[in-house]
């Protein structure tokens, strides 16, 4: 089983592969909805460090791609093959038609965030040629496992990390506030009526909002009874120090040092502003309000 | 090739207003495996009957199959895509790659047109589709025009664009905030438009709301008029008018004022200043939101943005026509006029005819002064023929 997490650090690499970690998902920052990662000659750098360390590393390029950014991106994928990445994540399937158009060694995989939902879509992308895929966030576990015995050894699945809920090109902050505002990751939306915030995060290529963080404590060891490829650990509206905290209190679980009450205790210590919701809290949804 | 009017309707009624106001194919979506799931759907009988009535006036008819299908939402799957085939669908529009391939496998005769929920945004990302044997594909709303420019010359897949109608704040099929809030499926056609809803916004501890308004994401909605010409220049392949939960009365204003557009087009090459003031005048009768071009001129600014989503129930659709005979129409009231009005009687072809109501009865014969009970029964006289397609409107 691959045991992916998100890194910001190069400083962090060691301890994550001590920790059992095999692959780290890093961000390239134009190419991906992250507003924290690394630039094109940064990137060369963590993937020699972590090949250094024999950790495997999967850029994240999740963005939608427009028509006129085609040039830009096929000329980024030919560096990434250059530099020797292991994987790159997506969400858009030009990336794989691109990959193989230009006959790239790269491996790729699938995440198109809300549209991996049943086994059948994903049996048809083995067929394709994708090399694996991410099932999507919002369908209850069991449909998860369904979906994995299916495509056994081809799935990864997110276990933690923010929801993201919605992407789009419109800047709604900037919009809203009437000027352009340094892109961090310390913004939130509230709905009136409700009081769950939001982080909600704008670069000039579109808007991400965020739901609550998942995390899967209680489900971790059936999770890894399955047939995955991996699991995804992916904070990308956290630090490398958070990460690291998680991924010893997952181990701790799996080892059995700890038991699910204490993990969550230490959970919720972390950082009390963050909302978690289980992996086994995500229901299957109604199709109306009857 | 001329291209394709694409009208929605949510029942039999508004397809045929649809088709009778000139539409030149209708989507439909069917009790199952459709979104809008509170669009009033089709049965298999509807869906026959609506294919039978659009043939024989050589129109077309597309069913959706557009939900993000889970595991279980394939029980019953092959068996309707037959039946639709059957029945004689010109095409079923869906957004998995497994609905294309079983589809393709049974080798049925119907098309298979790629969803906007797919979020296809370039000529790379089509090439899959058509490697895949898709006949068309919808791209997303968020491809401007310059873009779509580029991408007509790079494929020879038909390409379908929206034109008109109600627009995702964000990309559809991607967004999923009406799942968190409410537990309401945005992909399986159950969106409660949590995007339309007011929020607070922060950054860290700080609220940065405005005193006259909360932020929203909700979209005005399109109308892509000022394109129009340009998309036909382009050789889209079909033009699509969002809303299958509008009335019938939204989608004869809006599919008769393209058609009028469409047609002036190909007649002159290019569209008069008068027709496009014709059309204006309908597209601000059949809405009550406020419109914008979308993104075809680029990423929306604050000029597409609603930031206060109390609509205003249009009440310019007074009465629609059930009956007519001797120059007395039988009407089915539904919004308040009364007695010595003007109104206006607007058909499906020809202009619009303005008469003062001078005579308005009950169907006991008995003179009434106002009509203000939705629904009700009357008979008036009007100056022309009518007939049960024409709707009777505030002047």
């Amino acid at each position: 089983m691959r045991i992916v997490t998100s890194v910001f650090e190069e400083k962090s690499l060691l301890t994550l592969k001590k920790l059992n970690v095999t692959h780290v998902l890093v961000n390239e920052l134009n190419f991906s909805s992250a507003i924290k990662g690394f630039d094109l000659k940064e990137l060369k750098n963590i993937v020699n460090k972590a090949h250094q360390l024999q950790l495997k590393v999967i850029v994240k390029a999740d963005r939608l791609f427009n028509q006129s950014e085609l040039d830009e991106l096929v000329t980024f994928l030919k560096y990434l093959a250059t530099i020797e990445i292991d994987e790159i994540l997506f969400s858009d399937l030009t990336i794989k038609m691109l990959v193989d158009e230009h006959n790239l060694k790269l491996k790729t995989i699938y995440a198109p965030e809300t549209l991996l939902t049943n086994k059948y879509d994903v049996q048809q992308l083995q067929i394709d040629g994708f090399d694996s895929c991410v099932i999507s966030k919002d369908i209850p576990l069991v449909d998860m496992f369904e979906i994995v015995s299916s495509n056994k050894n081809y799935c990864y699945l997110r276990v933690h990390g923010p929801i993201l809920i919605s992407y789009g090109l419109r800047r709604f902050i900037s919009v809203y506030l009437d000027e352009f505002k340094e892109y961090t990751d310390n913004y939130y939306l509230k709905e009136e009526h409700r009081e769950t915030l939001l982080p909600i995060v704008e670069k000039e290529t579109g808007t991400w909002v965020y739901g609550d963080t998942l995390q899967s404590i209680s489900e971790i060891n059936t999770i890894f009874k399955q047939p995955l490829k991996g699991i995804i650990i992916d904070n990308m509206l956290y630090d490398d120090e958070y990460t690291i905290k998680v991924v010893k209190i997952y181990k701790d679980v799996l080892e059995q040092k700890i038991d699910y009450e204490k993990a969550m205790e230490k959970l919720s210590l972390l950082d009390e502003k963050i909302n978690y919701t289980a992996i086994s809290e995500i229901k299957k949804t109604a199709l109306d309000k009857d | 090739m001329k291209v394709e009017l694409l009208a929605p309707a949510g029942d039999l009624e508004r397809l045929k207003v649809a088709i009778e106001y000139g539409a030149d194919a209708v989507y439909i979506g069917g009790k199952q495996f459709s979104l809008r799931a509170r669009a009033s759907n089709f049965s298999l009988a509807d869906i026959k009957e609506a294919v039978q009535y659009a043939h024989q006036r050589n129109r077309k008819v597309f069913v959706t199959v557009n939900m993000i299908p889970h595991n279980s939402d394939f029980e019953g799957l092959q068996q309707y895509l037959k039946q639709l085939d059957e029945i004689n669908v010109d095409a079923i529009i869906c957004a998995s790659v497994a609905i294309l391939t079983m589809v393709k496998n049974l080798n049925l005769k119907m098309e298979v047109h790629i969803s906007t929920q797919q979020t296809t945004t370039n000529s790379v990302a089509i090439s899959y589709w058509q490697n895949k044997k898709a006949d068309r594909i919808v791209l997303a709303r968020e491809v401007t025009y310059e873009n779509l420019k580029e991408i007509m010359k790079k494929t020879t897949l038909p390409i379908e664009v929206f034109i008109h109608g109600g627009m995702c704040a964000n990309f559809s099929g991607r967004c999923v905030i009406s799942n968190m809030l409410t537990n309401r499926d945005a992909n399986r056609g159950g969106c409660a438009q949590s995007c339309r809803w007011s929020y607070h916004l922060y950054q860290n501890d700080k609220c940065l709301d405005k005193e006259d308004k909360l932020l929203s994401m909700g979209s005005k909605d399109m109308c892509a008029y000022d394109y129009l010409e340009r998309l036909l220049d382009l050789g889209v392949a079909s033009l699509k008018i969002e809303g299958r939960m509008k009335t019938a009365y939204y989608i004869a204003t809006v599919v008769k004022a393209y058609r009028i557009l469409i047609d002036d087009y190909y007649k002159n090459g290019k569209i008069s200043q008068k027709k496009l003031e014709e059309a204006i005048v309908l597209f601000e009768r059949g809405s009550n939101r406020e419109f914008f071009s979308g993104f075809y001129p680029g990423i929306p600014d604050i000029d597409g943005q609603i930031y206060n989503n109390d609509v205003q129930a249009n009440q310019s659709y007074l009465a629609n026509v059930i009956d007519y005979g001797a120059g007395i129409a039988t009407i089915e009231v539904r919004n308040y006029f009364k007695l010595n009005d003007t109104l206006r009687i607007f058909n499906p072809q020809g202009e619009d005819v303005y008469f003062k109501v001078t005579s308005l009865v009950d169907l006991d014969g008995k003179t009434v002064e106002i009509a203000n009970k939705p629904m009700q029964i009357l008979k008036m006289k009007v100056p022309v023929e009518v007939n049960t397609f024409t709707f009777i409107t505030k002047s």
